[in-house]
C-alpha cells in the first residue's frame, strides 16, 4: 500500500473517531441497510413499506420509529406501579408519558383522612431513579372540610421502594 | 485499521456491561419479512451467438427473485439493541437459488447503540451498505438485476466483468463491520474481512472474476445524505483493499467506488463509478507488460428517474470493462435500461424493465465458426409483480 492510501486511510480513521466522539451531541443513531436492487442505502429511520405495514408480518409495531408509538416507559416499572397502586382508584394512567394519577382514597379504618398518589416513570430503563412518587394527604377539619395535611417524607420513598421491588420481581419472573 | 475496528467493537461490547442492569426488557421475538418478485421476460438473443454456442434460446421465460427474512431484536434496559437476521433464498431465477434453492446467504448478529452498530457475520461490507448508484424505478439494478445479471440476454461464458458499482467482491464472506452513527447526514462504515474466500463467491454469479483467494481484506465507506433548499443530495465513496492470492497472481487488490444522487422535486439524477486495480507484487503476470493482469477493470452507471407519486419511471445506462484472461484486451458489458413501477397498495407494485444488453469478450471471433459464442446482444422486456412483506 503506497503512502497515498495510507494517508487517506489515516484521514478516514480520524474522521471516524471524531464522529464516534461527537455522536453524543449531533449524531443520530440510525444505521443503513441495503435492500436487494436498491440504488441507495435505507437508513434505520426509513421503514420498509410492506403488505403487512411498516414492520412486516409479526413485526413489533410498538418499536416503530420511536416517534411516540407504543409504551414510552419501562414496562416493568409501569406494571409494578399499577400493581402497587392497585388498591386505590386510578383517575388517569398514561403509558406514553409514564404518569399514573390516582383518585382520592379513604381507608375504611380512617374515614377522616384521604390520600392521592402521583407516580411518574421517568425512564425506559429499569433503574432506581426511574420512578418518582408524590403522595398527598387531606384530613377533615372541625367544619368537615378537607384540608391539606403534611405527610411524612419517607412515605413517598417507601412507595417508590415497593414499586421497585415489584418491578424486580416481575423482571425475574420474565427471564425464568 | 484492524486495531481500530477491534477497538470500536470492544467499545460497543463494553457498553453492554455498563449502566447497571443490562438485561433485556423483553425476550427476542421472531419477525418475518421478505420480498417476492416474479417476472415474465421476453428476450431476443443475437442469432450469431446462438449459432456460435449451438443452442437456441426461448424468447419467453418466467423469472423470480424471492427471499424470506427471519430476524429479531431486543432492546436491553440500558438502551442497547441486539438482534439477528437471516436471509433465505426462496426460489426464482437467480443462479444461487437454482443450484441451491433454500440457501441462507446472509446471516448475522448486530449490536446497536448510540455509539455505533457492529455487525458480525455474512452481510454486505461497510462500503456497500452506504453505496449510492444510478436510480432505478423497479429496483432492478445491480448485480442481481434481470438485465445486468445475464438472466435475460445470456452472458457468454468467456465474459467476466463487474456487474455493479458496489464493491461486492467479498460477497457474503463472514466479516466484522462497524457503522458510526449518522452525524449531520454523514455516515461512516468500516469492515474487516479475515478471508474473502470463505464462501464460494465465484459460484454465486456475483462478480465472478477470477481472483480466488483474498485474505485480510479491509474496507471503509462513507455516505452522506442531506437536503439543501429544494435539492436532495446523496453521496458515497468506498475503498476496499486486501491481499490477492489467486493462482499465478499475488499482490494488493484495491477497489474504489463513488456515487451520487441528486433529487430536485420529482426528478432524481444519479451515477456511480467503481475501479478495481491489482497492484502485482509477483506471480505469473509480474513484469510481463504484454500480458494483461486478469482483474483490473472499471464500471460506471448513470441514470435519471421521475417520481410521479404512485408511479416511477427511470432510464439507466451501465458500462463495465475488465481484463479477464491472459489475452490482452477487455471484456465489456453495456446496458441501457428503462424501468417503471406502479404502486397498487403498500408493499404491492407492478414493475416493468426493458432495454438493450451487449456482452463482449476480448477474444476475436473464432475463424471457420458460423457464429460468435463470445459475443451476445439483444433486446429484452420484462413485466412483473413485486410484493414486499
Amino acid at each position: 500500500m503506497n503512502s497515498l492510501w495510507a494517508r487517506s486511510l489515516a484521514v478516514v480513521v480520524l474522521m471516524l473517531s471524531v464522529v464516534v466522539l461527537s455522536a453524543c451531541e449531533g449524531g443520530k443513531a440510525v444505521y443503513p441497510t441495503r435492500d436487494r436492487g436498491a440504488s441507495a442505502p435505507r437508513m434505520g429511520d426509513e421503514k420498509r413499506e410492506t403488505v403487512f405495514g411498516a414492520e412486516g408480518l409479526f413485526g413489533d409495531k410498538k418499536k416503530g420509529t420511536g416517534g411516540g408509538e407504543g409504551i414510552g416507559v419501562n414496562s416493568f416499572l409501569w406494571r409494578a406501579s399499577l400493581d402497587t397502586l392497585g388498591f386505590m382508584p386510578i383517575a388517569t394512567a398514561d403509558p406514553f408519558g409514564g404518569t399514573i394519577i390516582t383518585d382520592w382514597y379513604q381507608l375504611p379504618e380512617a374515614p377522616n383522612e384521604r390520600f392521592k398518589v402521583n407516580v411518574f416513570i421517568l425512564d425506559r430503563a429499569l433503574r432506581a431513579d426511574g420512578v418518582k412518587v408524590s403522595v398527598f394527604k387531606q384530613a377533615r377539619d372541625a367544619m368537615g372540610q378537607w384540608v391539606d395535611v403534611k405527610i411524612e417524607a419517607k412515605m413517598a420513598g417507601e412507595l417508590e421502594n415497593s414499586i421497585l421491588t415489584r418491578a424486580r420481581q416481575l423482571r425475574i419472573v420474565s427471564t425464568e | 485499521m484492524k486495531k481500530v475496528l477491534i477497538a470500536s467493537t470492544a467499545l460497543v461490547a463494553a457498553g453492554l456491561m455498563t449502566t447497571g442492569s443490562a438485561s433485556a426488557a423483553e425476550k427476542i421475538k421472531l419477525n418475518l419479512g421478505g420480498f417476492s418478485k416474479w417476472w415474465v421476460v421476453g428476450a431476443w438473443q443475437d442469432s450469431s451467438f446462438e449459432a456460435g454456442t449451438g443452442r437456441g434460446y426461448a424468447n419467453v421465460d418466467v423469472k423470480g427473485d424471492n427471499e424470506i427474512f427471519f430476524g429479531g431484536d431486543t432492546t436491553l434496559n440500558n438502551g442497547m439493541k441486539i438482534g439477528v437476521n437471516f436471509e433465505l433464498e426462496a426460489g426464482g431465477g437467480s443462479e444461487t437459488a437454482q443450484s441451491n434453492p433454500d440457501v441462507i446467504d446472509k446471516s448475522y448478529v448486530f449490536i446497536e447503540s448510540g455509539i455505533g452498530k457492529v455487525i458480525v457475520g455474512s452481510e454486505a461490507n461497510g462500503a456497500v451498505l452506504l453505496h449510492v448508484m444510478a436510480p432505478d424505478a423497479a429496483a432492478n439494478w445491480g448485480s442481481e438485476g434481470l438485465l445486468i445479471s445475464g438472466s435475460s440476454i445470456v452472458q457468454p461464458g468467456a465474459v467476466s466483468v463487474m456487474k455493479t458499482t458496489e464493491i461486492d467482491t467479498d460477497d457474503n464472506a463472514e466479516k466484522i463491520t462497524y457503522v458510526a452513527p449518522t452525524f449531520y447526514g454523514l455516515t461512516l462504515g468500516a469492515t474487516y474481512i479475515p478471508n474473502a474466500s470463505g464462501t464460494t463467491s465465484a459460484s454465486k454469479g456475483e462478480d465472478n472474476s477470477s481472483q480466488a483467494l483474498s485474505q485480510s481484506v479491509y474496507g471503509v465507506g462513507a455516505g452522506y445524505a442531506n437536503t439543501f433548499g429544494p435539492i436532495g443530495v446523496k453521496l458515497s465513496t468506498g475503498f476496499v483493499w486486501g491481499d490477492a492470492n489467486a493462482a499465478g497472481v499475488t499482490g494488493d487488490l484495491q477497489e474504489f467506488s463513488a456515487g451520487t444522487q441528486l433529487t430536485w422535486g420529482p426528478v432524481t439524477v444519479g451515477g456511480s463509478y467503481r475501479q478495481r486495480i491489482l497492484d502485482e507484487k509477483g506471480g505469473l503476470y509480474h513484469n510481463r507488460p504484454s500480458v494483461a493482469s486478469n482483474i483490473d477493470g472499471y464500471i460506471w452507471d448513470a441514470g435519471v428517474m421521475y417520481d410521479g407519486g404512485a408511479w416511477q419511471l427511470s432510464f439507466g445506462y451501465l458500462n463495465s470493462k475488465a481484463e479477464d484472461s491472459v489475452t490482452v484486451g477487455q471484456d465489456s458489458l453495456t446496458v441501457y435500461q428503462v424501468s417503471g413501477k406502479y404502486n397498487l397498495a403498500p408493499g404491492v407494485d407492478l414493475q416493468a424493465s426493458g432495454g438493450f444488453v451487449e456482452w463482449d469478450d476480448e477474444s476475436a471471433k473464432a475463424s471457420g465458426n458460423t457464429g460468435d459464442a463470445n459475443h451476445n446482444q439483444g433486446w429484452t422486456i420484462a413485466t412483473g409483480i413485486a410484493l414486499t412483506f
